[in-house]
C-alpha cells in the first residue's frame, strides 16, 4: 500500500458530514436541511440524507416475507392431473419429483432459485439488520457484498411462477392432461415482491456511518 | 454543464470524479462500489438497440413461445397465453405480476430509452417529457424480470418433455431477442449523461 493511498483513506469524509446528500435518482449532490422536505432541483424526486425509516420499513417487510415464505412452501403451487387424476404439487415436492425422474441439473435450478435464494435472502436482510444493533463478525465491506447479492439475484425466485404460467397456458386445451395452478403461486408472488421491497428499503449507507478513521484503515489494509 | 462530485450511493463517501474516459468506471475508494461509468457512443448504441427491442416486442410476446402435441391435440403458449391462462384461473395477483415483470416493465424500458435517446439527438431533450421518461426508466428498472422468464421457458420444455411432444416455435427465437436488447440497455445507456445534460434552476 502506498503513501498516498493511505492519505486518502484517513481523507475520507461522507456527503453526510458536509450536509449534502445524493438524489438517488439523478445522482447530483444537493445540501438538505433537516427541518423541511428537500427535492431535487434536476428530476424533482425527494430527497432525503438516508432513505426514510430505512431499518423500521426494512423489519416490517423481511418479517412479513418471513411469513409469506411459509402458505408459499406449504400450499400446491400447482397440480398436474393425467386423465383426471394427479396430486398437488409443492414447490418442495415438485423438486423431489424432478429428482426421481433423474432430472438433478433442473431440479438443482429450481431448488436454488425458489427455496435457497428466497430464505437466503431472508436471512441476510435479518443479519444486516441484527448487524446494525449489534456488533458483527462480518467486516463492513463483507456486509455491503452481501446486500448487493441480495439485490441482485432475488428476481431469480420468480423463476417457478413463470413455469406454472408458462404449464397452464401450454396443457390447457389438452383433453388428457391438465395443469391446474395453486394458491402457493400467489403466496410466492407476494413474498418476492414483499422481498425485494425489503431489500430496496435497506440503506446500505448505515452500515458505514458509524465508521471512524481507524476502522477504514483497518478494513484497507485487511483486503490488501 | 457535467457534475464532478458524487457521493457513493452504498458508504456515501464524497468522490470528485474529474475526468473520466469512454470505458472507463469510477468505483468508491472504500467499498468499491462503482460510481460512475461512461458508455461508448451511448446515444447512437441506445436508439439501435431500444428500436430494434421495440420492433421485436409485438412477436416476443404474442407469438407462441412453444408448442406441445399430444395424442394428436395441439397447444401453444405465448408470454401473453400464459398471462391470460392464470387470469381464467382466477389467479389474478399472478397474473398482474406476470404481466408487470415481463410485459410493462420491458416495454416502459424500451419507450423511454428510445425516445430519450430520439430526443437528445434531435436536441429536444430540455422538454419536461424527457426527464418524466428517464423517471420511468429508473422506477421499472429494478421489477424487469424478461432473463428469469427465459430460464422459465427452458424448465418448463424439461419438464414436460416426457410427456408429449414438444416443439419451439419463432416466438422464443423473438423472444431471446427481445430479452436480450433489453438487457443491452444496461450496458449501452448513459442514463449520467443525458442527466447532466437537463438543465435546471437552483
Ligand atoms: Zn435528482
Amino acid at each position: 500500500m502506498s503513501a498516498d493511498q493511505n492519505t486518502t483513506v484517513h481523507d475520507i469524509q461522507t456527503a453526510k458530514s458536509k450536509g449534502l446528500a445524493q438524489c438517488h435518482v439523478c445522482k447530483l449532490l444537493v445540501r438538505v436541511e433537516e427541518t423541511v422536505d428537500n427535492y431535487c432541483p434536476r428530476c424533482d424526486s425527494k430527497i432525503h440524507m438516508r432513505i426514510y425509516d430505512s431499518l423500521q420499513r426494512c423489519w416490517a417487510l423481511t418479517i412479513c416475507s418471513l411469513i409469506a415464505f411459509i402458505p408459499a412452501n406449504a400450499y400446491p403451487i400447482m397440480t398436474i392431473l393425467y386423465f383426471g387424476k394427479g396430486q398437488p404439487d409443492t414447490i418442495l415436492s415438485g423438486i423431489i419429483l424432478l429428482l426421481k425422474l433423474g432430472m438433478y441439473p433442473i431440479a438443482a435450478i429450481v431448488f436454488i432459485a425458489s427455496f435457497v435464494v428466497p430464505l437466503a435472502k431472508i436471512i441476510g436482510l435479518f443479519v444486516l439488520l441484527v448487524s446494525l444493533k449489534n456488533k458483527s463478525k462480518f467486516t463492513k465491506q463483507q456486509r455491503t457484498k452481501m446486500y448487493r447479492y441480495i439485490e441482485l439475484f432475488g428476481r431469480w425466485s420468480m423463476l417457478d411462477v413463470f413455469v406454472v404460467a408458462l404449464l397452464v397456458a401450454l396443457v390447457e386445451i389438452g383433453a388428457v392432461v391438465e395443469v391446474v395452478a395453486g394458491a402457493g403461486a400467489t403466496a410466492f408472488g407476494l413474498m418476492v415482491i414483499l422481498t425485494i421491497f425489503a431489500a430496496n428499503s435497506f440503506d446500505p449507507r448505515l452500515l458505514w456511518d458509524e465508521e471512524n478513521e481507524e476502522d477504514a484503515f483497518n478494513n484497507l489494509t485487511e483486503e490488501k | 454543464m457535467n457534475q464532478t462530485q458524487f457521493a457513493c450511493y452504498e458508504c456515501d463517501t464524497l468522490i470528485t470524479v474529474t475526468s473520466i474516459n469512454e470505458g472507463e468506471i469510477a468505483s468508491c475508494p472504500r467499498c468499491h462500489h462503482h460510481i460512475l461509468d461512461k458508455k461508448h457512443d451511448s446515444i447512437n448504441r441506445t436508439l439501435a438497440i431500444s428500436g430494434t427491442g421495440l420492433l421485436l416486442f409485438i412477436p416476443a410476446v404474442f407469438f407462441p413461445l412453444m408448442s406441445m402435441q399430444l395424442l394428436s391435440v395441439e397447444s401453444s403458449a405465448s408470454l401473453i397465453s400464459g398471462i391470460a391462462a392464470l387470469w381464467q384461473t382466477k389467479l389474478y395477483f399472478v397474473a398482474t405480476l406476470i404481466f408487470l415483470f415481463c410485459v410493462l416493465s420491458p416495454l416502459i424500458k424500451l419507450t423511454a430509452a428510445f425516445v430519450v435517446t430520439l430526443g437528445f439527438k434531435h436536441n429536444k431533450h430540455q422538454h419536461p417529457f424527457y426527464k418524466q421518461l428517464l423517471l420511468f426508466y429508473h422506477h421499472v428498472d429494478s421489477w424487469e424480470m424478461l432473463e428469469v422468464f427465459l430460464i422459465g421457458i427452458l424448465v418448463s420444455i424439461i419438464k414436460l418433455k416426457d410427456m408429449a411432444d414438444l416443439s419451439f416455435n419463432l416466438g422464443l427465437l423473438c423472444f431471446s431477442a427481445f430479452m436480450l436488447c433489453v438487457l443491452s440497455l444496461k450496458i449501452t445507456l448513459d442514463k449520467q449523461m443525458i442527466w447532466d445534460d437537463l438543465n435546471y434552476e437552483r
